[in-house]
């Protein structure tokens, strides 16, 4: 019997050992894993965007899993197609941006106030107008040509998308452009590099905005990319829903926004509130209503990721 | 100060001017009083057909045999008993009807403009609270140097490893909740408002404008944005020599919450912000008046969102509803009305805060 007792005792004290000698173990682990983030922390631009690019997919191996494979399909294309009119967007305010800067530049450079004055008041005017007003009427333009059959291709329809988007979010830009010549203008190196018979072309598009801007219109870009994608989910859901009668007639490419419109989106985006006040049914969230949920997700996640990535790079570089 | 007006009153009137051309071009046109002519109503009554081209060829045969040389007046009423019947066609068509149905008139309108215009004022005076209260947590949140959440939760694991004592599972609860709790909250601040409406509501309605307006203070990321955008203006005000050379003056600087020394929450939630006595003070006023700077673009950026709002939640009765509505069933006479009124607004925001700039200007002696 003591024996017996001490056998035990011996391997409960072993079992113990065991026991520390792991935790002691994953102590050391986590140790390490608190210093790697530490130092992660000292560039958080990076991890984020490693951090969206892999929620989103860690997101879509879940739906590979649990959501139906059309309905998939049709998240993937919506994402695609809003990430693509999202980059147009982004391509096309820096050109308006760039042409309308620089030009306001020439004509103040040779005083010619009156068409530098016309930019100004068009600028203004522009942004007098809220975006999604703008935007809207742009949409009811599309559907009236697609209606007449002059815009047929997909490819056509979110080319026009991104030209109206880009034209009410292009002024954001040509305010950091026109920002950024101005602060270089007050330094000694413009007047001296003019001195030097350098010209104002150069001095302004490769010395200030190449050489000295580009982490500042990285930035601005990401942040466009951004407000890119929530004005077109916006608009998308609007002309989903208000305007359904008239753009069953025509068939706009399918986006995060037109499908998070669709009433099963609808219907599981709902089933969050339900599951507010009757939390056993959290769990269908993840299975039974994952259509909605993924929508809603990637577009809330890549508005969270983008504005960190902002944020982590302006502090960075103290933009 | 006569240049702001200037600027501001040439643009209002010259947009004003072009959509009161584009109201005028759209309006229905009232149908003439007259009655068609007896001899049209009388062809009318026979239900002759005018698109058919017997009953055309017909017609003029008739009218030549009996009429000889004044055949041609006869062919007139053909074409008068053609725009009839399809004046009489359109008027009874289910567009038309629709359209007619959905017109609303310009006092409806005025009530609702209205309406949107307080609600406006509402949001935008919480956003300005929320902007400069959420701004200035953030930014004394930074001056404690905390670290990283992740690292805080991993931290809190090791020591709950080595050491299960109660206190140390406590942190580490604490420290998961409050990543939670954060998660929770970027969500709602991040998500558009529909995405958070929908999950809250199924339906809304003219009751839902208390609701409207909690979703434009807190969703579209408008709060976030703006209060990212004021806590990066205290960041570099507090970067400024004038702030070091009041630190080593001996000013206040402690910056933490709470404490004697550092920040109350009175002063930090209070609704005219004031830390007399403190360094923060002077970043704070400087801060705040470069924000006052990009409350224009904020204005336009609230105005949107309210717009996504009444239109993504179709809030019946409310402007950007009918707006919508509106264009879906071409008044567009209508929707050019409520896009000018929502044009004014932003103009006169844009107004007011460059005379207010102006004016703060010229008390600091920079104009």
């Amino acid at each position: 019997m003591k024996f017996l007792l001490k056998q035990i005792q011996r391997h409960d004290a072993q079992l113990k050992a065991l026991w520390q000698n792991g935790r002691r173990r994953a102590a050391q682990v986590l140790s390490a894993a608190e210093r790697q983030t530490e130092r992660w922390a000292h560039f958080p631009a990076r991890v984020y965007f490693l951090a969206w690019a892999g929620g989103l997919f860690l997101l879509w191996l879940w739906d590979f899993f649990f959501l139906n494979a059309p309905e998939r399909h049709l998240l993937e294309i919506a994402f695609v197609h809003s990430l693509l009119i999202a980059g147009l967007v982004v391509v096309l305010s820096f050109v308006w941006a760039w042409l309308t800067a620089y030009l306001i530049e020439f004509f103040s450079d040779r005083q010619k106030d009156v068409a530098a004055g016309l930019l100004h008041f068009a600028l203004n005017l522009i942004r007098s107008l809220p975006q999604i007003v703008g935007v809207l009427l742009g949409y009811v333009w599309i559907t009236y040509r697609i209606q007449t059959g002059h815009i047929r291709s997909g490819l056509g329809i979110m080319l026009w998308m991104s030209v109206f988007l880009s034209l009410f979010i292009f002024p954001e830009v040509v305010a950091l452009l026109r920002e950024r010549i101005a602060y270089f203008r007050q330094s000694d190196f413009f007047n001296a590099m003019r001195v030097s018979g350098i010209s104002d072309a150069r001095i302004i598009n490769y010395d200030i905005l190449w050489k000295n801007s580009r982490r500042h219109i990285l930035n601005k870009m990401i942040a466009v990319f951004s407000s890119a994608i929530f004005l077109q989910c916006s608009v998308d859901f609007i002309v989903s829903v208000g305007l359904s009668t008239r753009v069953s007639a025509v068939n706009l490419p399918t986006t995060l926004g037109s499908l998070l419109a669709n009433i099963d989106s609808k219907q599981d985006i709902l089933a969050i509130g339900y599951s507010l006040t009757h939390p056993g049914y959290l769990p269908n969230l993840f299975f039974l209503h994952l259509q909605g949920i993924s929508v809603a997700l990637v577009i809330v996640f890549t508005l969270f990721s983008l504005y960190k990535i902002t944020n982590a790079l302006a502090e960075r570089f103290r933009l | 100060m006569k240049k702001i007006h200037r600027e501001h009153l040439s643009s209002t009137l010259f947009v004003s001017l072009i959509l009161f051309g584009l109201f005028w071009a759209t309006r229905p046109q009232k149908s003439s009083q007259h009655l068609p002519a007896k001899e049209v109503q009388n062809l009318s009554a026979l239900e002759l057909d005018p698109n058919d081209p017997f009953q055309n060829r017909l017609f003029k045969d008739m009218a030549a045999t009996f009429a000889g040389a004044d055949s041609t007046r006869f062919l007139t009423y053909w074409q008068q008993l053609k725009q009839l019947q399809k004046a009489q066609a359109q008027l009874t068509s289910t567009q038309y009807r629709q359209k007619i149905s959905n017109r609303i008139s310009v006092g409806a309108l005025f009530g609702m403009y209205w309406n949107f215009i307080w609600i406006y004022l509402l949001v935008i005076a919480f956003t300005y609270y929320g902007v400069q209260t959420l701004g200035t947590f953030l930014f004394l949140r930074y001056k404690q140097h905390p670290p990283p959440d992740a690292v805080k939760i991993l931290t809190a694991a090791r020591r709950a490893l080595l050491n299960s004592n109660k206190k140390n599972l406590l942190t580490l609860g604490r420290a998961c909740g409050v990543a939670v709790l954060k998660i929770f909250v970027y969500f709602i601040l991040f998500a558009p408002a529909y995405v958070l409406a929908y999950s809250i509501k199924s339906d809304f309605d003219t009751e839902s404008t208390l609701f409207m307006i909690l979703l434009g203070i807190v969703s579209n990321g408008v709060l976030i944005t703006y209060a990212n955008k004021f806590y990066h203006f205290l960041l570099n005000e507090s970067r400024k020599g004038y702030v070091r050379t009041a630190v080593v003056k001996n000013l206040k600087n402690d910056f933490r919450l709470g404490r004697r020394s550092g920040i109350s929450w009175r002063a930090l939630f209070g609704l005219r912000k004031n830390f007399r006595g403190h360094v923060l003070q002077h970043i704070f006023m400087n801060a705040r008046f470069q924000y006052l700077a990009t409350f224009k673009e904020q204005a336009a950026f609230i105005i949107t969102g309210l717009i996504i709002i009444e239109m993504a939640l179709n809030i019946h009765g409310h402007l950007s509803y009918e707006l919508l509505q509106q264009l879906l069933y071409r008044n567009y006479d209508l929707a050019v009305l409520i896009i000018w009124g929502i044009f004014l607004l932003v103009k006169a925001t844009e107004w007011a805060t460059d005379v207010l700039l102006y004016r703060i200007k010229k008390r600091l002696g920079y104009q």
